[in-house]
């Protein structure tokens, strides 16, 4: 994994050499949304469903869910597509609540400067000794879409916090 | 190959650091969460490629179309809300309005009789995320409660009155009537807390063992400018841009030693109890007289109270009730037919008695005990007539015939006497605590 981990961010290094051939294309050809939502248990016709609403009742411990929407604008298919998200400001990430479709997700422990499998990712203790990053540590999370978005089709991905 | 091996250790070791870093910090910073008002916010980035050549990145925004202006750079973008037509995906934290009220010191406040101003103390506690005020209300009129359980349970009989609510405000802690003359809660901060003291008078007619409950209440209001902020607002529907209060407070049931009743949910209200226990000093005081010899039988067996006769007197004062009573003065204004001697007061030898052998003592004193309870019994270390050990030489005047006896000049000197205790609660020299007697002996002569 950490193999892995360097030959993304030697992807990334290759790309940068092509942007200088691709100064400012304004506008982009997908489009980006991101919400925030929380979950309320409401009754409809007698039954309590739970529905998800925007952010409205935010109190330390809330638990937030971000979905992030993709949305190929073009006529021709986009690939390549990988989205990273920080975990917000006084939020911390629930374990295991990543999710996308046909994406494969990794996660930051060091500020989004590089990524990997959550049984990858090791912080030290105060004793010099490594262990196993927690999830409430995370700082970034990444999700590679897998094969091409076709022309017009959107995707989701999302994840959720708890305020501190 | 190798190099890039090389690469990734260096790598990993990038990413342990500063995930030492973070995982110390992962926790807000109070213990009841994100202040209210702060801004959460949030931006997504995203980078692809069409027909295999990467495209400038996208930062997202929360708008319903999302945004497709791109960064102007294919990889390492930083993005900021405003720019590039990314846009923060925001909500404000609420106000969790939450808050305990306990008794201080686990422990009833002994009062006396008659006290005025008896104090009793409660600690209010912010547990919410926002600055507050809060208002306070003692009550005494509590009937038939129970509190505590140490060293047994203390039931309510009796109502303290003009009580009144003063806040911890001065730089002196504790109760200072100059200081702490804030009568509700003014700016409290998120995790702090403040003592809330209670002012009562008790009735002079009450006794040992009454008890008084009082129970604060405390209020949250609208906290952050000075002064008594308003009460909260009543609910409005939360808005994901605004800071609406909610009430946090949780539901408790009462706690097993009293201090705590039922607490309802959702209230942001606070109750706690406290209690006012009366303990006083019950004194008794007794004078014995004692033959020591008389001119005809001498010290022998029998000695008669005829003219020429030596006599001891023994007053002894006992405290059997709860509570220490400091003394002053016995005056024993002696009967016109008898002779105060000067060795009366002075200690040393009785004399007179003819044929003359001299008594060690004309003065003195000693501590007993006393057994409380229904009918105290005094357990005196004193033995008539005085004995060399029990002797004094100060503490005690004559005048004429009035003999006036100063216990703390007499335990001072003598070192015999109601010596100083070091407490809790610290004891005066001269204060006769809770069970304990002390006999003074002096001689005179009949006339």
């Amino acid at each position: 994994m950490q193999l892995s981990t360097f030959k993304s961010s030697f992807l990334s290094a290759t790309l940068v050499c092509f942007s200088f051939a691709l100064q400012a294309a304004t506008p982009g050809s997908v489009s980006l949304k991101n919400i925030a939502e929380t979950e309320v248990k409401v009754t409809e016709n007698g039954v309590s469903v739970i529905k998800r609403v925007p952010v409205q009742k935010a109190l330390p411990d809330a638990e937030i869910i971000y979905t992030t929407t993709f949305k190929n604008l073009i006529d021709k298919p986009v690939g390549d597509i990988v989205v990273e998200n920080p975990v917000p400001n006084d939020s911390i990430y629930k374990s295991g609540s990543a999710m996308g479709s046909n994406t494969v997700i990794s996660y930051s422990v060091n500020g989004g400067k590089s990524y990997g499998a959550p049984d990858t990712l090791k912080v030290k203790t105060k004793d010099g000794k490594e262990r196993q990053a927690l999830a409430s540590e995370y700082t970034h999370i990444k999700w590679v879409y897998q094969g091409a978005l076709a022309a017009g089709k959107s995707s989701d991905i999302s994840f959720r916090t708890v305020v501190k | 190959m190798s190099n890039i091996i090389k690469s990734s250790k260096t790598l990993r070791l990038a990413i342990l650091s500063a995930g030492l870093i973070l995982g110390m910090a992962h926790q807000s910073a109070f213990a009841a969460g994100t202040l209210s008002n702060t801004d959460i916010n949030n931006i997504a980035k995203l980078s692809y490629t069409v027909g295999g050549v990467a495209q400038n990145e996208i930062c997202s925004s929360s708008t319903a179309a999302g945004n497709n202006t791109s960064t102007g750079t294919t990889s390492g973008s930083t993005c900021t809300s405003g720019s590039n037509g990314a846009l923060n995906t925001t909500f404000k934290v609420d106000n969790k309005v939450n808050l305990t009220v306990i008794e201080k010191n686990a422990a009833a406040t002994i009062v006396v009789p008659g006290a005025t101003g008896a104090i009793t103390t409660f600690t209010v506690t912010n547990n919410g995320n926002t600055v507050q005020d809060y208002s306070l209300v003692a009550n005494s009129a509590i009937t038939g409660g129970t509190i505590f359980t140490t060293p047994a349970a203390l039931t309510d009989n009796f109502d303290a009155s003009n009580c009144a609510v003063f806040v911890e405000v001065g730089p002196t802690a504790g109760y200072q009537i100059a200081e702490d003359t804030a009568t509700f809660i003014d700016n409290l901060a998120p995790d702090l807390s403040k003592d809330v003291y209670v002012k009562c008078d008790i009735a002079v007619s009450r006794v040992n063992n009454d008890v008084s409950i009082i129970e604060l209440t405390a209020t949250t209001l609208v906290g952050g400018t000075a002064g008594q902020g308003a009460a909260l607002p009543a609910p409005v529907p939360n808005t994901q841009l605004g800071v609406e209060f909610v009430l946090a407070d949780p539901a408790t049931p009462a706690g097993g030693d009293g201090t705590l009743p039922l607490q309802v949910a959702g209230d942001g209200q606070g109750t706690a109890r406290d209690a006012f226990k009366v303990e006083s000093a019950v004194l008794a005081v007794s004078k014995v007289v004692t033959p020591i010899c008389d001119p005809i039988n001498a010290f022998a067996a029998g000695p008669k109270n005829i003219p020429g006769a030596a006599v001891q007197y023994a007053i002894t004062i006992s405290n059997s009730g709860l509570a220490p009573a400091t003394l002053a003065t016995i005056t024993d204004t002696l009967d016109t037919n008898i002779a105060a001697l000067a060795s009366a007061v002075a200690g040393g030898a009785a004399s007179a008695c003819v044929p003359s052998p001299t008594l060690a003592s004309g003065f003195g004193a000693v501590v007993g005990t006393v057994t409380t309870g229904a009918s105290p019994v005094v357990t005196s270390n004193y033995a008539a007539p005085g004995v060399a050990a029990q002797a004094t030489t100060a503490g005690a005047t004559i005048s004429g015939q009035v003999v006036t006896i100063n216990y703390p000049t007499l335990a001072t000197a003598s070192g015999l006497v109601l010596p100083a205790v070091v407490g809790p609660p610290a004891l005066a020299t001269g204060t006769l605590a809770a069970g304990v007697a002390v006999t003074v002996y002096f001689n005179v002569f009949i006339k």
